[in-house]
């Protein structure tokens, strides 16, 4: 082989190369301005999003587009942005790793399909929703909505309005309070937090796991159906119980024992109050047992 | 303009489920006093009926969202009240008894006495706060409210045959007082 | 029988919760005997009156401030309602706080875009919930409607645009088997016990969830 051909071989052979990376990554970054509380849209059909709040009146998007993606979908400014992937096949192939900063106080609802989301550093209101994902979400939102099919779903902030879902996932909840809906169908479910005015948790077959507080007058309901539950609740606790299980057992540390229904049947039921009442907790499950102990 | 009441009440909890307080209180004027009246009979006496009334429409709307309108308001808070009334036996267990066995000659004295219905009945409701608790109950449950024993077994959590007999109990006390 | 056995058994009697021979027993005794007989108008009487009481009594007092004053946290005078039990920012349709259960498939969740438009569109379920204690024909009704209602997600996820890779697809019949079974148990344990309260709710709400998660699924699926 002559050495021009070679040359000319090298050089396609890196023109390919730089072809094939040019395919396979686009690396990113843009900045837009954007209002202390802008409400900020993030659909990523595929991959990670990384969002960070920060101080600055800006959202600034980096990382890389996945192989297929014609570009970065990046517009708006001021009280709404919004940030996307345009991709000129299948979305779903296309996977992207996002990093996302917004001011502190935004307003974010995120959207993927096969990506996680990890949210960090956002006292404003978060809403992410993915399917074949994780949903990692710290920081001081005070209203957090975190709904995944496959995947865990973490929170652990100060939110005064959450909902945690996942299908199959784990689902955890610390230091949240106020109002909480939780649930999943084959992960566990796992609730620490402080004082609860409405708390509702579900599961299938997962297990349930609540320790936490209730405001006086508050209402906390778990349900399952193989799923055991436990509830850690202040010993000082004034509540009324209402507690049932078609086949599983109960094991109450606050007074009664359950009580069969019948002797034909091995569902059980338990009615008590504590204190003078007044919070309501009500636990169903079908096989699931229950557990209420005291913290 | 809505002339079913029933959808008129559908669209009164459906209010008061979004939180709108004069709705709920529109609830509660049509039916506290059927609320009462079971109260009433079930406590035996005026002062603990208004409260466990008041608890009663309390946790009806912390459970509002559980009532899903197949069937008239009334009939939804009907086993909420019976619950709300067991419950507070159970729990006020510990304060001084109010049993009153038919020799106290003070037992006729009320001061508060039902408003509605002929001297006969003013008769059988004086007579029924005389009662223990337990037959009064199952008396109040069985004769005045309809319900079979197998029910009040669940609802009490007694036996069956506990339940007849505390019904055996209470016809024969109330006989003996009201001297029939 | 004697006297004693038959008014031992008189409230029985009374209240028609004998056994047929024993009923015929003690009516033939009754036929006989003026004394028992007395006894049972004197009990008959008593029932009558007491299911012939008031219906409703009035309190002595308006109770209503005191209620509204609990509702509106008076204790700590927080000013803050306590909310009913479905607070109203998270109603979602698959939270059903009103009268009836509306599983809509809204317009979002049909193909955007190249391609046929479905003729049938959103397909709006009223899939009334069923009543704690409802009658098995009832339950069967919402069970055909969820049944339904997950038949049309699960066409929509096929007509989409972009499918779901066989991986997505069976992680989703997975999650959805997982569901199924469950069901499967709550309907055994129904059978057993028809009409019981809590697990007509355990039926419905893994039934919602089911819908729930297919719903998430589709709408996130569109492009």
């Amino acid at each position: 082989m002559s050495s021009k051909t070679v040359l000319s071989l090298a050089v396609a052979a890196l023109m390919g190369l730089a072809a094939r990376s040019a395919a396979a990554q686009q690396r990113v970054e843009a900045r837009r301005s954007a209002s202390a509380e802008a409400l900020v849209e993030i659909e990523n059909p595929a991959g990670s999003v990384r969002v960070i709040g920060w101080d600055r009146g800006e959202v600034t998007v980096t990382g890389e587009l996945g192989v297929g993606a014609s570009g970065l979908d990046f517009t708006g400014s001021g009280k709404r942005v919004r940030v996307g992937v345009d991709t000129e096949r299948n979305p779903h192939g296309v996977s992207s790793s996002l990093e996302i900063h917004v001011p502190a106080r935004a307003r974010l609802q995120i959207e993927s399909f096969a990506g996680s989301i990890t949210v960090s550093d956002v006292s404003g209101t978060v809403s992410a929703e993915t399917v074949n994902g994780s949903i990692n979400i710290t920081g001081k939102a005070h209203e957090i909505s975190a709904e995944s099919v496959n995947g865990s779903v973490d929170v652990a902030g100060a939110s005064t309005h959450t909902k945690a879902e996942s299908v199959n996932g784990s689902v955890t909840v610390q230091g949240a309070s106020g109002d909480l809906e939780a649930s999943t169908v084959n992960g566990r479910l796992e609730v620490t937090g402080g004082t609860f005015e409405h708390a509702h948790m579900e599961t299938v077959s997962g297990s349930v796991s609540f320790e936490g507080g209730l405001a006086s007058g508050a209402n906390l309901e778990a349900e399952t159906v193989s799923g055991s539950v436990t509830i850690a609740l202040p010993a000082t606790v004034a509540a009324d119980f209402s507690i049932s299980t078609f086949s599983g057992s109960v094991e109450n540390a606050f007074g009664p024992p359950a009580t069969r229904m019948g002797a034909h049947t091995p569902e059980k039921e338990l009615e008590f109050s504590t204190g003078d009442g007044g919070a309501s907790v009500s636990v169903n499950t079908l096989s699931g047992s229950i557990t209420l102990r005291k913290k | 303009m809505e002339a079913d009441p029933r959808a008129q009440e559908r669209a009164l909890v459906a209010r008061a489920q979004a939180g709108d307080l004069e709705a709920f209180e529109a609830l509660y004027r049509a039916n506290r006093g059927r609320v009462y009246a079971l109260c009433y009979r079930m406590a035996g006496e005026a002062t603990l009926a208004e409260e466990l009334a008041q608890d009663v429409f309390v946790r009806a709307w912390q459970r509002l969202g559980s009532f899903r309108g197949e069937s008239a308001f009334s009939s939804w808070l009907h086993p909420l009240t019976v619950n709300v009334a067991l419950s507070e036996r159970r729990s006020r267990r510990r304060r001084t008894s109010r049993v009153m066995t038919t020799d106290d000659p003070s037992a006729y004295e009320r001061p508060v006495v039902p408003k509605t219905g002929p001297e006969a009945s003013v008769d059988l409701d004086r007579a029924l706060s005389t009662l223990p608790a337990g037959a009064r109950a199952v008396f109040v449950l069985h004769d005045v409210e309809g319900y079979k024993h197998e029910e009040i077994a669940k609802m009490t959590g007694v036996a069956t045959g506990t339940s007849k007999a505390q019904l055996h109990r209470a016809r024969r006390l109330l006989r003996e007082a009201l001297d029939r | 029988m004697t006297c004693e056995d038959v008014l031992s058994r008189l409230d029985e009697y009374v209240d028609g919760d004998l056994a047929e021979a024993e009923f015929q027993e003690i009516e033939l005794h009754l036929a006989g005997c003026a004394h028992c007989r007395q006894q049972e108008r004197e009990l008959r009487a008593l029932v009558a009156e007491a299911a012939a009481l008031p219906r409703e009594i009035q309190p002595a007092r308006d109770l209503w401030p005191e209620v509204a004053a609990r509702l509106r946290g008076a204790e700590g005078a927080r000013g803050v309602l306590v909310r009913p039990a479905v607070p109203r920012w998270m109603r979602t349709t698959s939270l059903a706080a009103a009268a009836a259960v509306v599983i809509a498939l809204s317009a979002a969740l049909w193909t955007r875009g190249p391609g046929p438009v479905t003729p049938a569109g959103p397909r709006a379920l009223h899939v009334t919930p069923v009543a704690a204690g409802a009658a098995p024909a009832d339950l069967l009704e919402a069970e055909r409607e969820y049944a339904g209602a997950t038949a049309d997600l699960m066409a929509a996820l096929d007509r989409q645009k972009d499918a779901l890779t066989p991986e997505a697809r069976a992680t989703l019949d997975a999650n959805l088997k997982t569901i199924d079974d469950a069901l499967a148990e709550v309907r055994t344990a129904l059978r057993r016990d028809p009409g019981n309260a809590q697990l007509t709710h355990l039926l419905t709400s893994t039934h919602q969830k089911k819908i729930g998660a297919l719903q998430r699924v589709v709408r996130l699926n569109r492009t």
